[in-house]
């Protein structure tokens, strides 16, 4: 029998240490060879080099025909991006502004025209001073899933000129998972994040927060140099849900602040402008309340039980293409059945409208027995 | 750890970097593996810290604090470890007896398993000022500078971390015909 059936327990420090003592101290060869063969490829992250491959400076789009030669040149790079910066539809934001941007953290962040940038993947809209480059998100973001990384290629990100090291904030986020609610979310978020990052230094407690009038929850780091000021490293977060997406908003305090101060959530009901994918908010799969069957939409397609085809939006308006005969229900319509449907977003409730005769008229009642409610999460 | 060393790994030489890497390898799987308690994601977790450190370094002021900065790197990795939920081991593995880190005569067999099985319901997060404290032997405010956490958020974690294990060790204490005369009497 052992004798640590009669130690007394003030004993536990030396035999916690003991036990810790215990185990594999050795690393493995062929670990050590991995790392560094993976650190051959890939680039330090440094001054002048930026972190991202495809910059796009905001100061080169303040007017409409260098915006449009801007936005042809980026949707180039980023392949898929089909907007990225253009003049609001409505509102005051529409014209560049001059806006005072301060620095309470003593890192500049620029100053003097600001210009709207309205994210291609979430929809939302900030104002950002002219000196900043963006690079908008080209691929989803999923942290629950372990992509808890705040960068390209899930995140708008921010920076500015290629001499300031380490000055960028990013927004990310994902659709509004299937029962969250604005404190559950963001719970989920706190649990889910390691504070710190890459530096030394000391996080704030999350506290909570207003974005846009909406209830968030911020903290910031600090990286813990004897110097008081405020370090490139340094970063403030926001977490919120906002019009059916979960945001985060991080980085350098300043321009953090500047994101948040000007914050617009993505509408729920109409973006304008021309045709390109369907909104992040409206991807998923979405079943109607009075229970004649569901529609599962993705970025270009759309499929409901055993029929598909093509789906494109055009501003309030979303097109239905068929992908045959067959598919389109027993042969009665054509080939080319297109339907057109206008649709718009509220709290979660999806509505659908037919405006003209497709030709599947099943889709029609479908569409028009709503509204729907979402039953699945984003299509992959 | 040589400052030169890593200024010039900081500067993109491989060859430094890889010096360093070697130096600190055995360190940060230990302390990986006492944290997360399985040896296949203590290699993935010092395999990526590796990789951030080498991606991350030129942001790196204070090359003096290199080692403590691996420190991050690393139970960040092992946070990810452990969230992304892969292969979270609920048996008791059997350890490794060779070499240094052969059992220590303290622990017994019993207290090892109730050790093992204690630690294991701890969050990450305790783990870790578990691990720095116990078994790197840095004191909580070390610990706190090291996982840039309060010095209160340290202590409560020690706290309720050595709670836990105290738990397992005692329930261990309690022999059979005692719990029985309590249950009777």
């Amino acid at each position: 029998m052992s004798t640590d059936r009669t130690r007394p327990v003030s004993d536990f420090d030396r035999l916690a240490a003991a036990w810790l003592s215990e185990g594999p101290t050795d690393l493995n060869d062929e670990v050590l060879d991995a790392a560094l063969s993976e650190v051959s490829s890939i680039r330090q992250r440094r001054p002048m080099a930026p972190w991202r491959t495809s910059p796009m400076s905001i100061s080169a789009s303040v007017g409409v025909a260098r915006l449009a030669a801007s936005a042809a040149i980026v949707a180039l790079v980023v392949g898929g991006s089909y907007l990225l910066l253009r003049q609001p539809s409505v509102g005051p934001g529409a014209s560049p502004s001059v806006t005072p941007s301060p620095s309470p953290t003593g890192i500049p962040i620029g100053v003097g025209l600001t210009q709207p940038f309205i994210s291609p993947r979430y929809g939302y809209t900030v104002q950002v001073p002219i000196a900043w480059q963006a690079a908008p998100a080209t691929s989803d973001w999923h942290p629950t899933d372990g992509t808890a990384d705040l960068d390209n290629p899930m995140a708008d990100v921010f920076q500015i000129g290629p001499a300031a090291d380490g000055i960028r904030a990013e927004i990310v986020a994902e659709t509004q998972p299937i029962g969250a609610t604005s404190a559950s979310w963001t719970a989920q978020w706190e649990r889910f994040r390691v504070p710190g990052g890459n530096c030394l230094g000391h996080a704030s407690p999350w506290v909570d927060a207003i974005v846009a009038g909406i209830p968030a929850r911020t903290f910031s780091w600090h990286c813990g140099d004897a110097n008081p000021v405020a370090t490139p490293k340094d970063y403030d977060e926001y977490a919120f849900l906002a019009s059916a997406f979960g945001f985060v908003i991080h980085g350098t305090p300043s321009m953090v602040k500047q994101l948040v101060d000007s914050f617009g959530p993505p509408p729920t009901a109409v973006p304008s402008g021309p045709g390109g994918p369907v909104p992040a908010a409206l991807i998923g799969e979405w079943k109607a309340a009075s229970g004649a069957g569901s529609v599962t939409i993705a970025a270009q397609s759309w499929t409901s039980g055993k029929y598909s085809g093509g789906l494109e939006r055009n501003g309030d308006q979303l097109t239905f293409t068929s992908d045959g005969v067959v598919e389109c229900g027993g042969g009665s319509g054509s080939s080319a059945a297109t339907g057109v449907s206008t649709w718009s977003l509220a709290s979660g409730s999806l509505v659908l409208t037919s405006v003209t005769d497709d030709g599947c008229g099943w889709r029609s009642d479908l569409f028009n027995s709503g509204p729907f409610s979402r039953i699945g999460p984003a299509a992959s | 750890m040589s400052i030169a060393l890593v200024e010039r790994a900081r500067a993109g030489v491989e060859e430094a970097f890889a010096s360093l890497a070697r130096a600190a390898g055995d360190r940060l799987l230990a302390i990986a593996f006492r944290i997360l308690r399985d040896l296949g994601l203590a290699e993935d977790a010092v395999q990526q810290t590796l990789v951030a450190a080498w991606r991350e370094l030129p942001s790196l002021r204070d090359v003096d604090k290199f080692d403590a900065w691996l420190h991050r790197l690393l139970v960040n990795a092992c946070y990810r470890e452990v969230r992304r939920g892969r292969h979270w081991a609920s048996n008791v593995r059997v350890l490794p007896v060779d070499g240094p880190a052969a059992p220590d005569a303290i622990v017994s067999v019993v207290a090892r398993d109730q050790l093992e099985r204690g630690f294991r319901r701890l969050p990450a997060e305790q783990r870790a000022v578990f691990v720095f404290h116990h078994y790197l032997g840095l004191s909580l405010p070390e610990v706190a500078d090291q996982l840039g956490v309060p010095l209160g958020t340290v202590k409560s974690r020690l706290h309720y971390a050595t709670n836990t294990l105290r738990a397992a060790l005692e329930a261990d204490l309690r022999s059979p015909i005692e719990s029985s005369r309590e249950h009777t009497a």
